[in-house]
Order: C-alpha cells, then structure tokens, then sequence
C-alpha cells in the first residue's frame, strides 16, 4: 500500500483469510458428521461453511491485491486503481463476494425458520445457488463492477427474513411466553449480527442521511463510478438496513427491561453507541469527506482511518468468523460431542481465539505506540489464560447447547423430512462447483482480456 | 409455556403457507408493519436526497468540463538607475520581498520583466556629440530565484550599442504565459489547482549590466567615458479565475 494514511487498512485480511477459510472447512467436516441434525440444520451448517470459505479466498485475494498495489485511490473501499483493476486477482475477489451475497441469499430461506418447506429444499437451493452463480459473476465482470450494489440486493433476504422472525419470536417470548422462541429471537439476531453487524455500526450515518455524502466520495473515487441505479439500490440496502438494527435494538432493550441484560443486549447497545460515534466523527471530519465532491479527493484523516480499522474491520475479518462459530457451536449445528468431531471443535475453538487475540493484538500495536514487548507479554498471558479457560468455555459451548428448530416446533409446525446424504452432497457440490466455476471464470476473462 | 404438539410430517408446504405461520402473531405483525413503515420512510427521505442533492454532485464532480482560465493581472515594478563606468560590470540585486515588487494580495508572480535603458537619447548628448552609442550587454543571472530558468521563451542576456532599450524577461510561474487559456477539468478547484502553486518567484533577482563607452576619438570634446542607466524590473503578477464554457455554445 503506497500511502501512509491508509498502512492499517485491511492488515488483518491475510489473517482473515486463513481462520475463514480454516474455520469453513472445518465447520464443512463437522457438518458432514452431523448426522442427526435437522435437515434446514444441515443445509444451514454447509451454507455456512462455504461462506466461510468464499469469504476466506475473497479476503485471500484482498491480502494479495494489497501486497501487489503501488497507488491506491484515496477511498477505503477496494479501490486499487488501473494497474490491477482488471486482472485475475480483482475478477477473483469479486467473483468470491458473488459467492458469499448467493450463500447469503439462500440462508435465510432455511435456517433458523426454514421458509422452503420441501423435501427436494437441497436440491432447490443447490439450483438457486448454481443460477445465481452462473448468472451474477459474469455480469459484475462485465459490468466493471459497477453495479455492485444491485448485485448485493439479495442481501435483503437476509435483512428482512430474519428480521421478521426475530420479532415474531420476541413477541412470543415477551407477551405469549414461549420461553423457548428465545433461542430462535437470539439466533435470528446473531446471524444478522455475524453477517451485517459492520454495516450496523453505521445505522445514524443511514438514518440522517449523511450515507449519501459518502457515497458521492466514493462515487469519484471508484475506479470505474456506481451506476446510478447502483447507488439507489445501496440507498434501500441501507434503510432496511435501519429497519433491521432499530427492530433488533429495541427489542433487545425491551426484553432487557423485562427480563434482564444478555449478551446481545450488549452486542446491540455497542452497535448503537458505535453508531453515534461514527455519525460524530463524520460531522468532524465533514470537509474531508466532501473534499471529493467540492474540490477535489483529500486523503481520509488518520485518525478516521483507525477507527474505521478497529471497529468496521474488525468486525469484517474478525467479529463475523467468531459470531458465525458461536451460533455453529452453540445451536447445535455441527457435531463436537464424539471423537474427531470433538478435536476439531476444540481446534477450531483454539484457533478461534488464538488468532483473533494475537491479530488484535497486533493492530493494537500497529495504531499505538505500544513497544512489542508489552504487547507481547499481553498476548502471552492472553494465552496462558486461555488454556486455562478454553476446557471449561468448551464444554460450556457444547454442552449447553441449544435446539433452534424443536424450539420453533414449540410454536410452529416444521416438516421432519430425512433428506438424504445424497441431497446434502448435492447441495455441498453445489457450493463447491461455484468456487471453482468463480476461479475459471476470473481467469479466463483475464486471459481473455474483455476490458482491454 | 403452552406446551404444543410437535408436529412430525414429511409433506411439502409451499412458500405462502410456511410463511404465513411466520406472520401469526398480530403483535409481531404489528412491529414488523411498524418497522416496514419507517425503512419506506428512511428509504423515501434518503432517495430524495440522494437522487436530487449529492447523486447531482457526484456526478458533476466526475464529469470532464471545458472552462476557460483568464488571468487577471496586476504590475508591480522597481527602477535602479546609476552612472556605469567605461568597461564597468555590475550585478545589480533585487529583492523579490521588497514591497515594491511583490504582487498584489492573492496574485502569484508570472513573469518578470527587464528593461534596461541607457540615458542617450537618438544617440547625442553633449559628451558624445558625433552620437556615439555605448555599447551595453545585460544578462538575468541564474541563481536561486525559484523560476523557470530553462524555459524557451526567456530572455536572459541581451546586448545593444544603438541606444534601444534592452528587453529582458524571464518565466517564473510555470506555462504562464499571460493569455486565456482553455482546459478541461471536473470542477473549477481542480482547474485552478495548477495555478495556485506556492513558492515561485521567491528569491534575488540579479541583473548583471556590462558597459563599454563608444567615442568618436580624436576630438575636442571626446571625454565620455561613462554612461547612466536605468534598470526597469517589472513584475507581472496574475490571479487566476476560471469559467465553464457553456455546453450549448
């Protein structure tokens, strides 16, 4: 990376890549093991897993996009300019985030209410997954990416699917008292935590419209500029958006009042307080911001770079894998309870920690002057504790965990349909043939040269 | 907790049906409705002013417009005179921080002027009769002024012995050249960002001016042996504006 100003962004993704794509394939071994689980369970299990996966060479190829750029435009986004804007590892970053919107697409179709409610649903989604794939990556190429926010549109399943399941079973714990619709709500709220919790951070930026001003940077400082019809799309993403944090704010705070503060209370509360800041921040460094629109691009100020790299980033690269583990491990998902399946739960557990305490640790140490040798006394003794506790929080992720789908069966009816091992192999392939079709595709159109 | 029983079928539901349990409880319906009514909301409010304001900007900002540049100019200048003696040379200074030479507020020095101008006038005065003309050369001496030394349209040294004026100039702002211009560029900052530049013009002007005396010898009155000149500095300083050619035109 050429300009200072910008050395901590995305010093993470190499690290990122590496525990996404460890983690998917690990989550992929234990799903395989989860024999008697629930099928949407399962189905659910690989969709994550290969999300993990896309995610982890997309960032793969983020890490190597940085290491080979000289100049950067001034924008925080992807914005790597010229000289590899239209090269195999750009077409393959892309194409990889094409894989993780369709995975996005489809989780919420099944997991943790499974709206397709039919025997062949692997089979189904293994063909919506294959469709979508075949039609989206080609068209962000050829597009020039400028259409990357119509391409995200189907991230709306996601906002509105597991919105409205977080409320129906939030109200049915607070006014029905379905003591178990909780483990559904908290679910719901993860999973849109996990996958959107580093656009939530944003919610007053979206909601006072100041994501406009924003957008009209990046619109002069992308390489190639959003379509217009690009940057409306982005608009209704983000007022769902909205919709979503605020229906999952309050309801948090509404059930905290009633029955107490949890984990997601928290997690909520520091997205809203985030939110604040960051909307502050913004009216600070206003004339920066616009800098683009009305004269022309100043770098974004140091200081906004780092709170940028700590809290949007770190939820990016570290806060998703961790969340996604979290509702793997403690819904249930995925098999940890006997042999390998345990050693493998445990590694991932470890690696889980390891990696991102050393990895903030690391960041930490990149934005303070901190000397390396307290930083390194600190993860050490991070580490010791760890080992110390990582048994004792193990056996607590394993076995307290929670049934999703018998807590919805307490409300509501879900088919129990045996699917075969056939079927999930299909829909595994299914994820499997869009990784490798997102490769070629990459490279043949490189080799191929269309934008030349 | 209403214990319910747990339904255990195999047959296959379709979209409206799966969903429409999702949406059986009215209070939950009454929250999702609320929320849907404040994202149209949201979604409206930020529309408006994305497509109306800032979409309008962004897209100005990236659109490559003609304007035309016009340099307003303001002269501000300094005169040396002394007498020279035959075969005389001299560097003379000047300072480009005297209040006299500096350009007017907001202007940016372009170029500097010499003329250099002996007293003779058409060649007679009482000293030379015969209107003998000196011989004078003048040279701008390169140094640390921070100008465009190596630009082909300075005038660095020149010499005379007809009594005309010696014209000297030298380019300090670079490709000034005092005239309208006419560029493209996306907004006028950027297009006058090339004209804004701090830091030219900033140093000694040093002019060296050799003298040799021309007499007509033998007379009577052949005792000219000096000559009074005068250095006229000028400096040109400029501020520029731009203008967006209209697209109609």
């Amino acid at each position: 990376m050429a300009d200072e100003n910008y050395e901590t962004i995305n010093t993470l993704s190499p690290i990122a890549a590496f525990v996404h794509i460890s983690l998917g394939l690990m989550a992929l071994f234990l799903v395989s093991r989860a024999k008697g689980r629930e099928w949407n369970e399962r189905l659910a299990g690989y969709t994550i897993s290969w999300v993990l996966i896309f995610l982890g060479f997309q960032y793969l190829f983020v890490s190597i996009l940085e290491y080979r750029v000289t100049t950067r435009a001034t924008g925080v986004y992807n914005n790597y300019g010229d000289e590899v804007f239209y090269t195999f590892l750009t077409y393959a970053q892309r194409s990889f985030e094409c894989g993780y919107t369709i995975g996005l697409s489809v989780l919420p179709l099944i997991y943790p209410y499974p709206l397709i409610q039919r025997k062949s649903a692997a089979r189904i989604l293994g063909i919506i997954v294959l469709i979508l794939g075949m039609v989206m990556i080609p068209f962000d190429i050829f597009t020039e990416f400028s259409y990357r926010n119509v391409r995200n549109l189907p991230w709306m399943i996601g906002y509105v699917v597991w919105t409205a399941i977080y409320l129906r079973f939030l109200f049915g714990e607070m006014l029905n008292g379905e003591k178990e619709s909780r483990n559904v709500s908290s679910v719901a709220a993860l999973l849109l935590m996990a996958w959107n919790g580093k656009f939530y951070m944003f919610w007053l930026i979206q909601l006072s419209g100041q994501a406009n001003i924003y957008r009209g940077r990046f619109m002069v400082e992308d390489f190639v500029e959003q379509t217009k019809i690009s940057g409306m799309a982005e608009v209704v993403l983000e007022a769902l958006l909205v919709g979503s944090f605020l229906a999952l704010f309050l309801g948090e705070m509404w059930r905290a009042f009633n029955k107490g503060s949890s984990g997601l209370t928290y997690l909520t509360g520091g997205m809203f307080g985030l939110g604040v800041i960051w909307f502050l921040l913004t009216l600070v460094y206003m004339d920066n911001i616009t800098s683009c629109v009305e004269s022309s691009c100043d770098l974004l100020s140091v200081a906004w770079i780092n709170f940028y790299v700590i809290t949007f980033q770190i939820m990016l690269y570290i806060g998703v894998p961790l969340l996604v583990m979290y509702v793997m491990l403690n819904y249930n998902i995925v098999d940890t309870d006997t042999g390998w399946g345990l050693v493998i739960g445990r590694t991932t557990g470890l690696l889980l920690i390891l990696v991102t305490s050393s990895t903030l640790i690391e960041l930490i140490q990149l934005i303070l002057p901190v000397p390396e040798m307290i930083t390194s006394a600190v993860f050490a003794a991070g580490v010791v504790a760890f080992i110390g506790w990582e048994e004792k929080i193990m056996k607590q992720l394993i076995s307290k965990t929670k049934n999703v789908t018998e807590s919805v069966r307490l409300v509501m009816s879900i088919p129990s349909y045996e699917l075969s091992e056939g079927d999930y192999r299909f829909y595994s392939l299914t994820m499997m043939i869009l990784c490798v079709y997102a490769f070629v595709i990459s490279f043949l159109f490189e080799v191929m040269g269309i934008h030349q | 907790m209403t214990e319910k029983q747990i339904v255990k079928d195999e047959s296959d539901r379709g979209l409206i049906e799966s969903s429409s349990e999702l949406f059986s409880s009215r209070e939950a319906n009454l929250a999702m409705l609320f929320f849907s009514v404040f994202t149209l909301i949201v979604c409206t409010f930020n529309m408006h002013g994305w497509l109306t304001s800032e979409y309008k900007k962004g897209l100005d900002a990236i659109t490559q417009k003609t304007w035309i540049v016009e340099f307003n100019q303001s002269t501000t200048g300094s005169e040396f005179q002394d007498v020279w003696q035959d075969e005389e040379s001299r560097i003379i200074e000047f300072y480009m921080d005297d209040s006299e030479l500096l350009p007017f507020e907001g202007y940016t020095v372009g170029m500097i002027n010499i003329t250099v101008s002996p007293d003779t006038v058409d060649g007679f005065s009482i000293a030379d009769p015969v209107a003998q003309c000196d011989a004078i050369s003048a040279s701008v001496v390169v140094n640390d002024l921070t100008a465009q030394w190596e630009s082909e349209g300075n005038i660095l040294s020149a010499q005379d012995s007809s009594c005309e004026d010696i014209q000297l100039s030298l380019l300090v702002y670079p490709d000034y050249q005092g005239e309208n211009i006419t560029v493209s560029g996306v907004n006028d900052f950027q297009v006058l960002q090339p004209w804004k530049n701090i830091g030219w013009g900033e140093g000694v002007l040093e002019i060296k001016v050799d003298l040799d005396v021309n007499t007509a010898e033998p007379g009577p009155f052949a005792t000219d042996d000096d000559e009074e000149i005068t250095i006229t500095v000028e400096v040109i300083g400029f501020l520029a504006s731009a203008f967006q050619v209209d697209i109609g035109m």
